[in-house]
């Protein structure tokens, strides 16, 4: 996926931890191969290939991840869409045609694409927490890239693991702390001239150095949430929050003013 | 623009004014830098460029103004407080080449020993065949001329002493055209080598492939084993000693030592045209701890260009491509505060969300660029620079005579392994 994967456990000897490092590892290489677009043999890759001309099969744990994608399609009213390259504007996944019986998957226009780069992370992270919480972890931080964070139980010292957003051009210092027990944080925004999320709605590149922190209980959840909201003007996203139980979002906007970067917390949810 | 190579960029290599800039610059630099100021070689250099009064100037002869000698010719002719007095070539040819790229300001001489009796002469560099390196380098050490002699430092082991013992013995400076020495990302490599961030060296790996026959024109047939006289045992070493001297002088440098002990194949398997040179060299050195160096020199194929790369128990330095790559890539910041948070029980927050973090591009995902700021330089500049500072300041430039002496040992020590078999040991010291 092209990024890094972290993981402290603070109550685990060397040797086991060892253990669950290599274990943790496999867990991710099986999972970048079901859901990266860059791996030729992968699923997806295949299934980008070939759903164009006509029915596809997909795999089990493929058709596990699309289903979580409609899903939340439906309950981001849209704005969350993994199907790319549409000729129509605000036209993605419902060009899709899903066979549940036949476990089969249809491109009905050229062009489209499927991409899980809003939502693959937060599944791999949920992959592995629940496979550390079976192994008997009590506690740990986990981060993929960054943007997919994802704690268990609770920081040694305290109730929670006080998580926080880190400052765009400013490294070490946080804007907004969150308070997460068993639970997810998932950031989506541009750096610095490096638009790259695609507003369903108009095809085009979200622009302007923004990012969008949201929290929930499950990594998928949250990550998904947060391409959601990035891509949503503020008035919308109250309604699909509602979805959404015990989810927080904070967003932050930063202005170059000659050298130095300003940054405002533009909006927030509780 | 470059004026004499309107293709080539506009560097401090190619412009006076350039360069002179360049070279003050890097004194201070110098001064200021642990990483060149640890080294001694690197010392004269702190010495600032002079201007062009007569008094700063030193007067240099060139023996030997082929392909090589040229190229240092060009260097010297920019070189602040350096005066090109003589040159000197037995083929009339490059003689009159090199006398019309100087102006025809310098003395023009055939015979070497009649340039050395020159008596304001402050210094020689010496870009000969190898088998006229040790007769010409003592000669000039007699003539108590500083010397710069082009690697590998000469065609036998008895010469590599003499001349090794004559250098350490005089006050004057010796220098050896090991440019690598000067070099910014070697430099840095050596740096990150004995900082120890790649673990102790246990392997270093390097090859030179090159896919031509290695043969100059020649007008007249009698001249063949003149112009063409790296194919011939007489004149030359071969590959150990034009091309693998340079990744040799490199093991010896970052594993500071000498090597133990060296076996080796070699053939001539593609280039069957009366050569008396291998043109496939392929020879393993033993040094102290069990570290191996492999080296391995092709004129056939040019697939793999050319290489060394050191194999650390935490990481790898590929030297010519300028690239360290870490084992294990460290942390992510973030990963680190909470680390630190943990071990002093603090909940203090801990600032980690952002967007995704990526790699720069997949390939070299673990690569890590390694510093390239001497101007674009691969040394040969600076290492003339040096050289004339040193004369200035006529002060011996430390552990370069070691420098020389070491890889001109073992590129001789590979060439014997190939051609008797068995286990070569490396023939003591010099002194």
């Amino acid at each position: 996926m092209n990024t890094r994967f972290c993981m402290v456990l603070p109550a685990v000897n060397v040797r086991e931890g060892m253990v669950l490092a290599r274990h943790t590892q496999a867990l991710l290489r099986e999972q970048e191969l079901m859901m990266s677009r860059f791996i030729p043999e992968g699923d997806l890759a295949t299934l980008n290939r070939t759903a164009t001309h006509g029915p596809a099969p997909v795999s089990d744990r493929l058709w596990q991840v699309l289903d979580t994608c409609r899903r939340h399609q439906r309950l981001t009213g849209g704005a969350f869409d993994i199907a790319q390259g549409a000729r129509r504007h605000g036209h993605g996944m419902d060009l899709l045609h899903f066979d549940a019986a036949a476990r089969t998957l249809h491109f009905t226009e050229p062009g489209i694409e499927l991409d899980l780069g809003g939502i693959g992370k937060g599944i791999a992270v949920d992959l592995v927490r629940q496979y550390l919480i079976e192994q008997g972890v009590e506690q740990a931080l986990l981060s993929f890239g960054e943007s997919s964070v994802a704690v268990i139980g609770a920081h040694p010292a305290g109730d929670y693991w006080p998580i926080g957003v880190e400052h765009l051009h400013e490294r070490g210092r946080s804007l907004h702390r969150f308070e997460l027990r068993d639970a997810a944080m998932s950031t989506s925004g541009n750096r610095d001239g490096q638009a790259h999320i695609v507003i369903p709605a108009s095809g085009k590149l979200v622009e302007g150095c923004t990012t969008i922190s949201v929290t929930s209980p499950g990594a998928a959840d949250a990550e998904a949430l947060s391409t959601a909201l990035f891509v949503l003007p503020a008035a919308r996203r109250a309604s699909v929050l509602q979805n959404y139980r015990g989810a927080q979002a904070v967003e932050f906007a930063y202005l170059k003013r000659d050298a130095s970067w300003t940054v405002e917390k533009r909006w927030q949810h509780e | 623009m470059n004026s004499q190579f309107p293709d080539e960029p506009h560097t401090p290599a190619s412009d006076p004014a350039l360069r002179r800039r360049f070279l003050a610059r890097l004194a201070g630099s110098i001064a200021g830098s642990s990483l060149l100021s640890g080294l001694p070689w690197m010392a004269p250099l702190r010495a600032q460029p002079v201007g062009d009064a007569p008094s700063d100037r030193v007067r240099l002869g060139m023996i030997g103004t082929g392909s090589r000698g040229k190229l240092l010719l060009q260097h010297l002719l920019n070189t602040p407080g350096v005066e090109v007095a003589a040159l000197c070539d037995d083929y009339p040819p490059h003689l009159t080449a090199a006398l019309a790229l100087a102006g025809g300001k310098p003395k023009a001489f055939t015979d070497y020993r009649k340039l050395l009796d020159m008596p304001d002469l402050d210094g020689v560099l010496i870009a000969t065949p190898l088998h006229e390196h040790a007769p010409m380098c003592l000669h000039a050490l007699a003539a108590d001329k500083h010397v710069f002699c082009e690697k590998s430092l000469a065609l036998t082991v008895d010469e590599c002493k003499a001349i090794a013992r004559a250098a350490s013995t005089g006050k004057r400076v010796f220098q050896v055209g090991h440019q690598r020495l000067f070099s910014a990302s070697f430099l840095h490599a050596h740096e990150i080598v004995r900082s120890g961030r790649i673990g102790s060296i246990t392997q270093i790996r390097a090859s030179w492939h090159r896919n031509n026959d290695w043969r100059r024109q020649v007008p007249t047939p009698e001249l063949e084993r003149k112009l063409n006289w790296r194919l011939y045992r007489a004149s030359s070493a071969g590959l150990m000693a034009e091309l693998a001297s340079h990744h040799l002088q490199i093991a010896n440098w970052y594993l500071d030592a000498a090597p133990l002990s060296c076996v080796g194949y070699g053939s001539i398997n593609h280039w069957k045209d009366q050569r008396e040179v291998y043109d496939n060299v392929n020879v393993l050195f033993r040094y102290r701890d069990g570290v191996t160096f492999i080296y391995d020199s092709l004129t056939s194929n040019r697939h793999h260009g050319m290489e060394i790369q050191v194999l650390g128990s935490r990481g790898t330095i590929e030297g010519e491509s300028g690239k360290l790559y870490l084992e294990q890539p460290p942390p992510a910041p973030g990963i680190k505060t909470a680390i630190d948070r943990i071990e002093r029980a603090s909940m203090e927050t801990i600032p980690i969300g952002g967007p995704s973090w990526q790699a720069d591009s997949k390939s070299d995902a673990l690569g890590q660029a390694l510093r390239r700021d001497l101007g674009g330089d691969d040394g040969t500049l600076l290492s003339m620079a040096a050289f004339a500072n040193a004369i200035r300041l006529n002060q011996p430039i430390p552990q370069m005579i070691d420098h020389a002496y070491r890889s001109g040992i073992a590129a001789l020590m590979g060439q014997a392994a190939m051609d008797q078999g068995g286990d070569i040991a490396w023939p003591g010291d010099y002194k």
